[in-house]
């Protein structure tokens, strides 16, 4: 392996598959640093990363904190509930803002698509995109397929199915960009309301049914309904939705025995996923999520520089 | 005053079938004479004022049927005296002024108050279209009677459609009465997207409005238009579908026009791919079909007019968030250029551009055309297909510097602009970059 750096993570779409796999092989490398005793090592320190977060999150600010901390970084929380406009500060303002606490990494989580390119035009820090409104989750996307690489070896032409809101959701767009350039054979389903156009364009085989898009695969990932997205006009209500496109043990059995199921979370239950297969022997929800840590270690030290991934190869 | 003399230049009006190498000689305002070069050299008299405008193109002068002034109410984004300095400047004569102001220009008071300011600006002259419903609101009418009389040109509602089908129809048959054209953008605004519907939306995760929002709106305002016989002018057709409607109504004898913008002639929604605020536009640009579509509908004759649809902004406007960020582009200087592009790639030749600025503006809006005629005012638009010109901060006249083609060097530009015979815009030589 040669030195290999990052200079931002904005989104997933454009990586090419060399990079996916080294982002993937290194978090294996820390994956293995978080089942020591001392889970901390020096890579990051005297790092600062700044996590700018303007809109809820606690898991995946949660994960960000645990791989800064591991990694020895120094560490500021910067919330906002807000957008810029409501705040009465432009986004150029808040950038500069940003820009002069001199961090080295920024975090960003921002309700609006494209923001972390933004902020990657207009601060010398290193962006790390922790999802930006409908666009791009691109870490979220690399957990995934580094929890399926270690459960199935390979995502060249595994059949993995996406079930849910497809149009909303920066999970399914990161998934999706990812797993075509890995290889997999990619099945998006959902209600017609949450499918976007195009999607043959991309790659990806969309179904408006749950079960063409489950039946043999290796991977069946259920997408979070959003409660707030109820009782509009995408679907009647949740009993229909489970009806239709839950995840059930008898659906389960359309896909491969030794199919895995996968959540980003947080889980409705009974509403895309039954409980008995959240619960179920073939569920690695906990496992994305321990996976979490060991990627954005990973990505976090690439955009730092990479420099001990070449050392540790000499 | 001496005569001003525009001379060595390709006199081209297609409204009177002329397009001849030769000069105008203008005097108190209006053309004295049409000379072509067969003719022989004009001979001086004293107090001539000469231009020579070699390579360049004399033209009826151009005009602009969509422009947001911003003044009253929002001169911190553009006022009246840069509005109409940045129109000559792009080479328009004339400018329209949409009724987007605060206040609302819905009322004759607000009219003679732009217009007293329009006089005092040395520039284009400013056309003001009205309101058609009282302070926008869709609603009332707006007293359209007085608002003609006060010089309006015509009426719209701005940037939306006219919410109801039935006042829609009160407005078409109201403002026949006054001969006086209704001019609508034609987008259903339940679909109120930041993005053409189709792969870049799902690509760029945005919010998106599909051609049918158009084709929704058009058809409703085409089968009123059918239903009052009023003029009716669909402004801002952006889709190939939204074109073919218009064609199918024009070639039922339906009286309408339409008009599209430079931008959606030559960007498509792939220009939002670093979620750039300055391609933040609406409706939305569209995919390249569209694109395509628009580009053949030039030179065809189903497009009446191409428009800047102006709209500065102060940077701090742009300076959000996609989605936050204020809509539009600063326009009037970079629409002459564009369309000289559109030249250069063959969708149309000079003629058809004089056609689409200068002939189809004035025959939409019902105005008695103005050419290279004498006796004819004297507004006169000279452009120089070899002039070129980088677009910059420093460079652009409007106060509006947004624009998604800043530091873009372009093949050519309007280098004269006369109005009333009066000179009142001369490229500068240093914006020349060889």
């Amino acid at each position: 392996m040669t030195a290999f750096s990052l200079p931002h993570l904005i989104g997933i779409e454009g990586m090419d598959r060399d990079t996916i796999t080294k982002i993937l092989d290194l978090a294996d490398h820390f994956k293995e640093v978080n089942q020591r005793a001392v889970k901390k090592v020096p890579a990051l320190r005297g790092v600062l990363v700044v996590n700018f977060f303007v809109e809820n999150s606690t898991r995946t600010r949660s994960s960000f904190e645990i791989a800064e901390k591991r990694l020895s970084a120094d560490t500021l929380n910067f919330s906002a509930s807000s957008s810029s406009l409501a705040k009465g500060e432009t986004l150029r303002d808040t950038a500069r803002n940003l820009q002069a606490m001199s961090p080295d990494i920024l975090v960003v989580r921002h309700g609006a698509a494209g923001v972390p390119g933004f902020l990657s035009r207009h601060i010398s820090a290193a962006i790390v995109n922790a999802g930006d409104g409908w666009h791009e989750h691109p870490t979220q996307a690399l957990l995934d397929m580094h929890t399926m690489r270690e459960n199935l070896g390979s995502l060249e032409g595994k059949k993995v199915a996406i079930v849910g809101d497809i149009t909303h959701s920066r999970v399914a767009r990161s998934n999706i960009f990812g797993l075509v350039t890995m290889g997999a054979d990619l099945h998006l389903a959902g209600p017609a309301t949450m499918m976007p156009p195009g999607l043959d364009e991309l790659g990806v085989k969309a179904h408006h049914r749950i079960e063409p898009a489950i039946e043999d695969a290796d991977v069946v990932m259920m997408l979070r309904i959003q409660k707030e997205r109820m009782g509009n006009d995408l679907f009647p209500n949740d009993r229909e939705y489970f009806k239709y496109f839950g995840l059930t043990e008898e659906r389960l059995k359309l896909a491969k025995p030794n199919a895995i199921v996968m959540h980003p979370g947080p889980m409705n239950r009974g509403v895309e996923i039954a409980p008995e297969v959240a619960d179920g022997d073939q569920n690695v929800i906990l496992e994305q999520v321990g996976n979490g840590v060991a990627v954005r270690m990973a990505v976090l030290y690439l955009v730092a520089g990479g420099g001990l991934l070449s050392q540790k190869e000499e | 005053m001496g005569r001003l003399i525009l001379e060595q230049g390709r006199l081209i009006d297609p409204a009177h079938q002329l397009d001849t190498p030769g000069a105008v000689i203008i005097e108190e305002g209006r053309i004295r004479a049409v000379v072509p070069a067969t003719d022989g050299p004009i001979s001086a008299e004293p107090g001539d004022e000469r231009v020579d405008v070699r390579g360049a193109w004399i033209a009826p002068g151009f005009v602009d049927m969509r422009a947001s002034l911003r003044e009253p109410g929002y001169e911190h984004k553009e006022d009246i005296h840069s509005g109409l300095q940045a129109g000559a400047a792009g080479g328009y004569t004339s400018v329209c002024a949409l009724p987007d102001t605060d206040p609302v220009m819905d009322r004759p008071s607000v009219v003679v108050q732009v217009l007293e300011r329009a006089a005092n600006a040395r520039g284009a002259r400013l056309l003001p279209i009205a309101a058609a419903t009282r302070g926008l609101g869709d609603e009332h009418l707006a007293p359209i009677g007085e608002l003609a009389d006060a010089g309006c040109v015509a009426v719209t509602q701005g940037e939306k459609p006219i919410g109801s089908p039935r006042l829609m129809r009160r407005i078409l048959e109201y403002c026949g009465g006054f001969e006086l054209p209704v001019l609508t953008s034609a987008v259903d605004p339940t679909f109120p997207g930041l993005c053409d519907e189709g792969i870049w939306s799902t690509r760029l995760g945005l919010p998106s409005t599909p051609a049918a929002a158009e084709t929704m709106a058009l058809a409703r305002d085409i089968a009123l238009a059918e239903l009052t016989g009023q003029r009716l002018h669909l402004s801002r057709i952006s889709t190939k579908a939204g074109l073919e409607l218009v064609a199918r109504a024009k070639d039922q004898g339906i009286p309408v026009t339409c008009d599209v913008t430079a931008h959606h002639v030559t960007l498509t929604t792939a220009a939002l791919v670093d979620y750039d605020p300055n391609t933040r536009v609406w409706p939305p640009l569209r995919s390249e079909a569209d694109l395509e579509a628009l580009r053949a509908g030039l030179g065809s004759g189903v497009i009446d007019a191409v428009v800047s649809d102006h709209q500065p902004h102060h940077l701090e406007d742009k300076a959000h968030e996609f989605p936050v960020a204020a809509s539009g582009v600063s326009a009037l200087e970079t629409v002459v250029p564009l369309m000289l592009e559109r030249v250069a790639s063959g969708d149309l030749d000079p003629a058809g551009l004089i056609r689409l600025l200068a002939v189809g503006p004035m025959a939409s809006l019902g105005l008695e055309p103005q050419g290279l005629m004498e006796g004819h005012i004297a507004d006169l638009t000279v452009v120089d297909p070899s002039r070129t010109w980088t677009v910059t901060r420093d460079t652009l006249v409007s106060q509006g510097k947004n624009t998604p083609f800043l530091d873009r060097t372009f093949a050519g530009r309007a280098t004269f602009t006369v109005v009333a015979g009066e000179l009142v815009y001369r490229a500068s030589e240093k914006q020349e970059l060889s």
